[in-house]
């Protein structure tokens, strides 16, 4: 895209200009204020100033003030020809404020004015907006060594040439970021300060509308603190008139229930004397009533209560027949048990005497034995023993040792003869005879004498069995067994004197014939019951019947001898009850002539209980109605001036005021995590092509004095200088002016370059050579006509001799 | 003979309306005063025997007593027989304290104050008519007050049986929640009154401008109060003829009238719609509350205040609300306005899809720049 042709009716100073331009270099010649700068601008107001200007805008102002012409003339005129891939197409517009125009011819040839579709056909081949175009193609060399002073003088920013260049396309549009992060908060701080809006509450939840913060209140949150104290004042105003309906309610009420409690005290005051009259009457009837009552009871029991006392004591003596009769029978019951008891007692005493028969039987068989016998046969085996004893003790031994004869007898002791053979060998007790035929040889001990102890042992033991013979029949042996049985003999004899002497017991010195005829002379009657149910049917009789018709009886004699007292006869109360009924007929006489108690009384005493508590609480009410009065005044006072439904209204205005500044805070929320984002995203590109540019553009620029290197891993570049190879202090303001001219022009054409390399189009260099010494200048002019190879420039001068130096389309202006 | 009435209600005397700039507020307390001579004014032309209020008179019940008398004095001017006031749901009375007793005390012999639940024979007033009210006694209230007309002996000695009630007519009014005296029109036809005049609902019923022979009639509010009040403000004037046919006349009354408009603005043709849009003959009594929503271009955004600061020079009060009104912004927008590759383009990219934020963030960079 390249500028072909500028042509003006009048713009400022231009009239009837026409300015044709060509591909590559065009310079622009002219001494200051020729219109250099005014042909400029008019094509950039073409391209993008809308033509209708605005009387309120100070942009449009400013614009009227510097192009329109002055005094008179209300409109200026620009038409800029472009061509676009060989073809043209011309905006032509009119600066105006009542006729503003805009044209565009299309390379058709056709025309069109919709101010919308011409923009868009115009975007199509301009590319970019008016701010890239004002930002770079437009800029001015004042402008670019601006920023770039800017930039470097701001500390924040580290020296290098990512940093810098990063700035400088941050910058760009003259929005400087940290200036719009500092808007974003002041207007997050305006809207949300003291405010929480994750949790829609106050920052402190304590902090509501009713104790809120006095200082830094945000909007959401004086909005939340009105809208609070609205509710409130809703709140209270819905009470109000609430208390207001319930007391209002109450007082009336209050005061129906006045006039109902007027009307019966009305009613009943008018009743009070007659019924009170009725209060002393009434109790006196009752009175009487009962007596009546009673006397006419009396009377009619006095003849049953006589009649009750016969009955009882005829009762009484029938029972008390039934109980000798009993009594009768018990003494039967008592004769039958003596005469079972004397059977009893004679049985046993035939028992006992006959088992003292069959004792005697046992004892008369030991009849022969002796308390004497036994103890003389006991010393006979004594005197047996000790002889026996004494002869052993007087042992002899013998052998026969040859005999002639085989004959040989021998006595040995006490023992009776006996045979032995030769040789046979013997033992004899004190005396020994051996003897044959031949031989009789007696041996005697000298220890003792034989011949003594031999006749008691043989009178002994005859003596023995004498005595052994008395005792045959027992089968006794010895004395031992003699005293055995001597022992059996006198159990037997204890055994009978004992039964004897229960006997004895048992009669009681009477013979047995005499207990006889006693139990036979006892006669019973048959049938006879058991003593217990005789005892019982005697005591029921007694305790219950014969007692309980006594008590009774007893009762009413008392009850007769009481009325007696009372009334001594029927006659005389009967008198009584005729007086006491015609005392009764007077007074109801006189009750009939009183007002009724009304019905829903059931006793003057309630009667003039209601009243009085009637007249209490009219007393009451009356004072209670004046206080309600007071009451309702008040709350009537101190209620809102608005009704609740006005109230209401103007709580949804504010609400919706409220929730709006919410949306509007959350918004402000996404920007600021969208400025975050590109603040990231920013920090994160790499700004490399650009470097690269730069730093070729710098190094053409500075003759090769300084270069932007060492790019290390986080793209930083020192710029150093070439010629000592120093590394310069990292700092651009230690630059010379002539420096800062170099670096903004570089920036300049990189920024271009990155922009437009895809679609060259046209760059506009104002005067930018002044500032550069003849060495750099040279290098400028070498650049701006390499420069014009890839791009239309259009570069304007007041030095003929830069022009000469440039060459190219020259545009002189006078 | 036949009966001319002049049936009104729901002035609301006394109502502040403090969400208005003190000096519309002025205007639209005064207006309810104004509406009064209106009424006596449009029922003395047409000759009417008596003016009807069913209710809300006032707006509270302790409303000052200078309005009242201001009130009486406007409604003394009535050359009719006799003025009826019903107690309505907003000046409930149980005869205690309160503004009906400053009425009371004040008021000419021929007004007749209808707070009790009795008849009224008007014969006194040289009228063969019997009223059964049926007065207020609440703010709320679940159920009508009709009950004792339904256990009523109609009076026969008198020619006409008028029924006088405040409450929600079913049907007409909302009573979402059922608490203003709800009442239906086969409760109110079944107690052979000859016709019922009510008051509560700010509409007026029935619909049509010369209703005939209808016997339920809801006079509406004669002056608007509010945004949800949209029309202009009549009452009924009122004819029984003798053959007890009713016909009716919806007659105007009212000063100011309130609109709420919600429009979408696309593009300038939009903006410069909005005058003919809202402004009405008599702009001056038009109170507004306009909200504005949609994305335009800013070019049209920035002129917005001029359409406002125009309307508000015609109308007697407009509040805008163009918090979701918002300049419309495309990436192309974007592009020319910022270089590409520049913080603000980048950012403002971010926000493409988000209209309302996209707009917010770019008014912030204006401000930005606007302040270097």
């Amino acid at each position: 895209m390249k500028l072909k042709k500028f042509s003006t009716q009048i713009f400022a100073g231009l009239t009837d200009t026409e300015v044709p331009f060509t591909e590559g270099l065009n310079v622009i010649l002219g001494p200051n204020e020729a219109g250099k700068s005014t042909i400029i601008n008019a094509i950039f107001a073409t391209l993008f100033k809308e033509p209708k200007i605005k009387s309120r805008s100070n942009e449009d102002k400013k614009f009227n003030e510097r192009f329109l012409p002055y005094p008179e003339g209300n409109y200026i005129h620009g038409k800029v020809t472009l061509e676009n891939s060989g073809e043209e197409i011309a905006i032509e517009k009119k600066w105006s404020r009542n006729n503003p125009s805009v044209l565009l011819k299309l390379p058709n040839g056709n025309i069109i004015d919709n101010a919308s579709q011409i923009k868009k056909q115009l975007n199509e081949v301009l590319i970019y907006g008016s701010s890239t175009y004002d930002n770079i193609v437009f800029a001015k060399q004042r402008e670019i060594k601006r920023t770039v002073k800017n930039i470097a003088e701001d500390s924040n920013v580290k020296n290098t040439v990512n940093d810098f260049l990063r700035k400088a396309v941050m910058e760009m549009d003259g929005v400087v970021s940290d200036e719009l992060k500092e808007k974003i908060e002041a207007e997050k701080e305006k809207l949300i300060s003291r405010w929480n809006l994750e949790k829609g509450e106050p920052e402190n939840p304590d902090r509501d509308f009713n104790n809120p913060y006095k200082t830094n209140l945000g909007k959401i949150y004086e909005a939340y603190v009105a809208r609070g104290r609205l509710k409130n004042k809703i709140r209270i105003a819905e009470e109000a008139e609430k208390e207001y309906q319930e007391a209002n309610h109450n007082l009336n009420s209050l005061q129906n229930k006045l006039q109902q409690l007027k009307k019966e005290l009305a009613e009943l005051s008018a009743l009070e004397e007659d019924i009170y009259r009725r209060g002393t009457l009434q109790p006196k009837l009752e009175a009487k009533n009962e007596k009546l009552n009673e006397l006419e009871k009396i009377k009619k029991r006095w003849p049953d209560v006589k009649s009750e006392i016969k009955d009882q004591q005829d009762k009484l003596a029938t029972l008390r027949k039934k109980i000798g009769q009993l009594e009768n029978e018990r003494e039967e019951f008592k004769k039958k048990q003596v005469k079972q008891e004397l059977a009893a007692k004679i049985n046993k005493v035939e028992d006992y005497q006959e088992k003292i028969k069959k004792l005697e039987q046992q004892k008369e068989k030991l009849a022969v034995i002796s308390s004497e016998k036994v103890k003389k046969l006991a010393a006979l085996e004594k005197t047996i023993s000790n002889t026996e004893a004494q002869l052993e003790a007087a042992k002899l031994q013998a052998k026969v040792l040859r005999s002639t004869s085989d004959n040989l007898s021998v006595i040995k002791g006490v023992e009776e003869e006996e045979k032995i053979s030769v040789n046979s060998e013997f033992v004899a007790n004190g005396y020994l005879r051996v003897f044959n035929d031949d031989i009789d040889i007696e041996v005697r001990s000298a220890e003792i004498n034989f011949t003594e102890l031999k006749n008691d042992f043989k009178e002994a033991r005859q003596e023995k069995l004498v005595l052994l013979e008395e005792f045959k029949d027992l089968n006794i042996n010895n004395s031992e067994e003699a005293r055995e049985k001597l022992n059996h003999k006198k159990v037997l004899s204890r055994e009978i004197s004992r039964i004897k002497e229960d006997i004895n017991d048992l009669l009681k010195e009477k013979a047995l014939e005499e207990l006889k005829n006693q139990h036979n002379k006892i006669e019973i009657k048959e049938d006879i019951r058991e003593i217990e149910i005789i005892e019982a049917e005697m005591e029921q009789l007694k305790d219950r019947e014969i007692n309980s018709i006594k008590v009774s009886l007893e009762t009413n004699k008392n009850i007769v001898s009481d009325w007696k007292d009372d009334h001594e006869s029927i006659e005389k109360l009967e008198t009584k009850i005729r007086s006491l009924k015609e005392e009764i007929s007077n007074i109801r006489r006189e009750l009939a002539g009183l007002a009724d108690l009304p019905a829903k009384f059931e006793s003057v005493a309630e009667f003039r209980e209601y009243l009085k508590n009637i007249r209490v609480q009219r007393e009451q009410k009356k004072e209670k109605k004046h206080e309600l009065k007071e009451k309702l005044l008040d709350i009537q006072s101190n209620m809102p001036a608005e009704s609740v439904e006005e109230l209401k209204d103007d709580y949804k205005r504010k609400d919706k005021r409220f929730k709006s500044l919410i949306a509007r805070a959350k918004r402000i929320l996404q920007i600021e995590r969208a400025f975050q984002e590109t603040l990231e995203m920013m920090d994160e590109k790499s700004f490399q092509p650009l470097i690269e540019s730069f730093n070729d553009y710098l190094n053409k620029l500075t003759a090769g004095d300084y270069l932007a290197n060492n790019i290390n891993d986080d793209f930083a570049i020192e710029i150093i200088k070439q010629e000592d190879k120093t590394t310069l202090p990292v700092n651009i303001n230690l630059l010379s002016y002539g420096t800062y001219d170099s670096v903004a022009m570089a920036l300049r054409f990189a920024l271009y370059d990155n922009l437009f390399q895809e679609n060259p189009g046209f760059i506009i260099l104002d005067d930018c050579l002044v500032n550069l010494d003849p060495e750099r200048t040279d290098k400028a002019l070498e650049l701006i006509n390499s420069f014009k190879d890839k791009y239309q420039v259009i570069f304007s001068t007041c030095d003929p001799e830069t022009a000469d130096r440039l060459g190219g389309n020259r545009i002189e202006l006078v | 003979m036949s009966l001319k009435i002049f049936h009104t209600s729901d002035i609301h005397l006394g109502m502040k309306f403090s969400g208005y700039p003190a000096s519309v507020q002025e205007k639209l307390r005064e207006a309810r005063i104004e509406v009064l001579n209106t009424i006596t004014e449009k029922a003395n032309s047409a000759d009417c025997d008596l003016l009807v209020v069913a209710g809300d008179l006032f707006n509270h019940n302790k409303v000052k007593a200078e309005i009242v008398l201001k009130a009486i004095n406007i409604f003394d001017h009535f050359k009719g027989k006799a003025l009826l006031f019903l107690p309505g749901n907003h000046d409930y009375d149980l005869g205690q304290d309160n503004v009906w007793r400053i009425f009371e005390n004040n008021r000419t012999k021929r007004m007749i104050l209808l707070n009790e639940f009795k008849p009224y024979d008007l014969e006194d007033y040289g009228l063969d008519v019997t009223i059964y009210p049926s007065p207020c006694d609440s703010k709320h209230s679940e159920d009508n007050n009709l009950d004792w007309i339904k256990k009523e002996q109609i009076n026969n000695s008198t020619e006409y049986a008028i029924g006088i009630a405040h409450g929600a007519l079913q049907g007409l009014s909302p009573d979402l929640k059922d608490k203003y005296f709800q009442m239906t029109a086969t409760e109110l036809l079944q107690l052979n009154m000859d016709i019922w005049l009510l008051g509560h609902s700010h509409l007026q019923y029935p619909a049509d401008d010369k209703p005939d022979n209808k016997k339920i009639f809801n006079s509406g509010t004669p002056e608007p109060d509010g945004m949800d009040c949209d029309h202009e403000g009549y009452a009924w004037e009122i004819t029984i003829k003798d053959e007890k046919d009713i016909v009716a006349e919806k007659i105007m009354t009212g000063k100011f009238r309130f609109y709420e408009y919600e429009q979408k603005i696309r593009d300038r043709q939009d903006f410069l719609n909005l005058p003919e849009k809202i402004l009405k003959e008599q702009a001056e009594n038009q109170i507004v509350r306009l909200k504005l929503t949609g994305g335009v271009a800013e070019e049209i955004y920035q002129q917005r205040q001029e359409i406002y600061d125009k309307l508000k020079y015609e109308l007697g009060y407009l509040n805008v609300n163009d918090d979701d009104l918002y300049i419309k912004l495309s990436m192309e927008d974007i592009a020319d306005k910022f270089t590409p590759g520049s913080f603000p383009h980048h950012f403002l990219e971010k926000l493409a899809d988000d209209e309302k934020s996209l707009h917010l963030a770019y008014e912030l960079i204006k401000e930005v720049q606007n302040e270097a």
